[in-house]
């Protein structure tokens, strides 16, 4: 004679089912124990870059300030003007490319 | 050379001194690799200007000269300040473009230069005009003609590499002092009251080859003759 399962074994039964069905791909999920081409490539990324020789970033040229020789400058040449005035002396206005307070100029 | 106390100390008691940056200066670093880089400045480029205290150029220095040079010449400057300003039946404006005149013709027909003198009389009008402008002697223009002049001094005990870059600054002092001075010589015997920011650009143009609106300063046809990726840096 057949007997049906009990209902603890049916609650079981649907259980398993339930959590397989999950698992399933449904509406675009991502099946949570599916293995990805990114996840298998990105370790060897990893290493690969680790052990690579990589090109240094660019760095701005260095160009340290430096005293600018030992003459008493003014500030600009308006100021030189107004203080040749009242010294008599004439104006001395050196022109150049780059900073005389700078190391390379 | 502002940093010879000769020179910073003659600035100091003649001139009211003032410097200004007309652009950036071009900057090559090569870096070898291993941590060994060097820097240099390229094709970097300096003019002295004497003015009144008006701002009106009485006259400029093209490029970069040797201290000793540099010196005589601020000397001949100091003069030519107080010569200009002299009681005279000329004009300053007149005066200063007369002079010019000379110094250009005398450059041109390869002539003694005349040099700015003081009077050695003591007189009245020697008190009131102490500043003459006479021919140089006979032996010519010092900056031009005397081996001597253009020696490193002794003294610097200079080794093989420094003598060399000396021989270089002399040689540009030389240069400075011929074919640029004289360009200058004629550009400020046509026009007076001039101030700085009127001759700037002409100046680094014409005198001293660094175009001043040029992003290349005039070297792009060295920079990238024969460079295949040219299109792509420009």
């Amino acid at each position: 004679m057949y007997r049906f399962p009990s209902l603890p074994s049916v609650r079981m039964l649907a259980g398993f089912t339930l959590i397989l069905l999950a698992g399933t791909p449904l509406f675009g999920q991502v099946p949570p124990l599916a293995i990805t081409k990114e996840a298998i490539e990105s370790p060897t990324k990893a290493v690969i870059a680790a052990q690579s020789s990589t090109a240094p970033a660019a760095q701005a040229l260095q160009n340290p300030k430096v005293q600018a020789g030992r003459v008493s400058w003014h500030p600009d040449f308006i100021s030189a003007c107004k203080a040749a005035r009242v010294s008599g002396k004439p104006v001395l206005l050196f022109q150049m490319m780059g900073k005389l307070d700078e190391q390379f100029c | 050379m502002f940093s010879n106390d000769e020179v910073a100390a003659f600035i100091h008691r003649n001139f009211e001194a003032v410097w200004e940056s007309v652009r950036p200066v071009p900057l090559v670093q090569i870096d070898f690799g291993g941590g060994t880089k060097i820097i240099r400045t390229l094709h970097g480029n300096i003019a002295t200007y004497l003015c009144n205290a008006d701002g009106h150029v009485l006259d400029v220095l093209p490029g970069i000269y040797t201290p000793n040079q540099y010196l005589q010449s601020l000397s001949q400057f100091q003069m030519l300040a107080g010569y200009v300003a002299q009681r005279s039946l000329l004009t300053p404006e007149t005066r200063l473009q007369n002079y010019h005149r000379a110094q250009a013709d005398a450059l041109k027909n390869r002539q003694a230069q005349p040099q700015l003198v003081r009077s050695p009389y003591i007189s009245k009008l020697a008190i009131e005009n102490p500043i003459k402008l006479v021919l140089a002697s006979a032996a010519g223009n010092p900056f031009i003609n005397d081996a001597t002049a253009w020696s490193a001094p002794a003294k610097l005990k200079l080794d093989t590499e420094d003598l060399a870059n000396w021989k270089l600054l002399a040689e540009d002092t030389k240069i400075n002092e011929s074919q640029r001075r004289r360009q200058i010589h004629e550009r400020l015997a046509g026009k007076a009251n001039v101030r700085p920011t009127d001759l700037t650009k002409w100046l680094y143009r014409e005198v001293l080859h660094a175009d001043l609106d040029d992003p290349y300063l005039g070297l792009g046809s060295v920079l990238f003759a024969n460079y295949p990726f040219k299109d792509k840096v420009r």
